[in-house]
C-alpha cells in the first residue's frame, strides 16, 4: 500500500467520521416539524373555534349593543324632550319669579308708605288723644264749675224768694199796723202777719258740689243707663255722675229721670261701654 | 507460490476503513430511525419516489 493510499484512507476515515458525526448531530437536533405542524394545525383549529365563538359572542354583543343603543337613543330623546319641557318650565318660573319680585318690591314700597302713614296717624292719634284728654279734663272742670254756679244760683234764688217772702210779710205787717193805728190810736193789738214766718234764709245745699253721691250701674241699654241711686240719695234731673271701673274712667251719665231709689240717664263722653256693677259717683 | 507478506500496517488502515464504514452505516441507520420516528414509514418512500 502506497503512502498516498494510506493518506487517503486516513483522510477518508477522518472525514467520514466527522461527517457522520455532523449528520448525527444535525439530525439529532432537528425539530419534529410534522409534530409541530400537527400542533400548529390543532392550535389553529382551536383558535379558529375560539375565534368563531368569540365572533358569535362579538355579534351577540354587537346586537345587544345596538339594541341598547336604540333604547338609549329613545331614552335620550325622551330625556331631551323632558329637559326641553323643564327648561321651558324653568324659564316660566324665572319670569314669574321676576314678576313676583317686582310685585314684592312695589308692595314693599307701598307697605313702607303705609307704615309711614300709620306712624303719622298714630302720632296724630296720640296728639288728638292728648287734646281729647285735655278737653275732657277741661269739660269735667267746666261741668264742676257749672254745677257750682248752678248751686250758687239756686242758693241765690232761694235767698231771693226768702227775701221776697220776708218783704211781703213786712208789707202785710206794715199794712196791718197802719190799720190798727187808724182804728184805735191808744191801744194796739199784736200784729199777726198773714204769711207765716219761715225763719231766716239759709243757704241751700249744693246739688252736686260738696256732696258725693255714690252708687252702681244697674243696667245699660244702648246710650241709656239705669243707676241704683235716686232722689232719696240726692240725685236730681241734670245731675252728672261719673262712671268708673276701678281707676279707669268709662263715661258720664246725665240724669234725665229720677225715682226714689233709682234713676236713669244718658251716656256722655263714652270712653268704654259701662256694664252692670260699675261704680257711679259725682266726684272722681 | 510465494506467500504474500502482509504489512501489519494494512490491518490498521483496514480497521480505519471499517470504522469509517461503520460510522457511515450507523449515521444512516440513525437518520433513518429518526426520520421514521418523526415522519413515519410512508414519508421515506415518498421521498424516494420523488427522487
Amino acid at each position: 500500500m502506497s503512502i498516498l493510499t494510506k493518506i487517503l484512507v486516513v483522510l477518508l476515515s477522518i472525514f467520514s467520521i466527522l461527517l457522520c458525526g455532523m449528520i448525527v448531530t444535525f439530525v439529532g437536533n432537528t425539530n419534529n416539524y410534522k409534530a409541530g405542524l400537527e400542533n400548529e394545525k390543532h392550535t389553529t383549529s382551536v383558535l379558529q373555534a375560539d375565534n368563531a365563538t368569540k365572533t358569535e359572542l362579538f355579534n351577540a354583543q354587537v346586537k345587544k349593543t345596538e339594541e341598547l343603543q336604540k333604547k338609549y337613543d329613545t331614552d335620550l330623546q325622551a330625556i331631551e324632550g323632558e329637559r326641553n319641557n323643564l327648561m321651558a318650565d324653568l324659564r316660566t318660573a324665572q319670569r314669574l319669579a321676576q314678576q313676583y319680585q317686582a310685585q314684592s318690591d312695589s308692595w314693599k314700597g307701598v307697605l313702607g308708605g303705609f307704615e309711614q302713614s300709620v306712624r303719622n296717624l298714630q302720632a296724630s292719634l296720640s296728639q288728638t288723644q292728648q287734646q281729647l284728654d285735655q278737653a275732657r279734663a277741661q269739660g269735667i272742670k267746666d261741668q264742676k264749675d257749672l254745677n257750682q254756679i248752678t248751686a250758687d244760683l239756686y242758693e241765690k234764688i232761694v235767698q231771693v224768694q226768702s227775701m221776697e217772702a220776708e218783704r211781703r210779710r213786712l208789707l202785710e205787717q206794715k199794712t196791718e199796723l197802719e190799720k190798727q193805728i187808724a182804728s184805735s190810736p191808744t191801744r194796739t193789738a199784736a200784729v199777726q202777719p198773714v204769711t207765716p214766718l219761715r225763719g231766716a234764709a239759709v243757704p241751700a245745699q249744693p246739688s252736686g258740689a260738696g256732696m258725693d253721691i255714690k252708687g252702681l250701674v244697674v243696667g245699660v241699654d244702648r246710650n241709656m243707663a239705669t243707676l241704683s241711686v235716686g232722689s232719696a240719695d240726692g240725685v236730681k234731673e241734670g245731675t252728672v255722675l261719673h262712671v268708673t271701673r276701678g281707676d279707669r274712667f268709662l263715661c258720664d251719665v246725665v240724669v234725665t229721670n229720677v225715682d226714689i231709689n233709682q234713676s236713669a240717664g244718658v251716656l256722655e263722653l263714652v270712653q268704654q261701654a259701662p256694664q252692670s256693677g260699675d261704680t257711679v259717683s259725682t266726684q272722681l | 507460490m510465494a506467500k504474500r507478506t502482509i504489512n501489519p500496517d494494512s490491518d490498521i488502515y483496514t480497521a480505519l476503513l471499517a470504522l469509517a464504514c461503520l460510522a457511515v452505516v450507523a449515521a444512516t441507520v440513525f437518520v433513518a430511525f429518526k426520520s421514521m420516528n418523526y415522519y413515519g414509514t410512508d414519508a421515506i418512500w415518498k421521498i424516494l419516489q420523488v427522487r
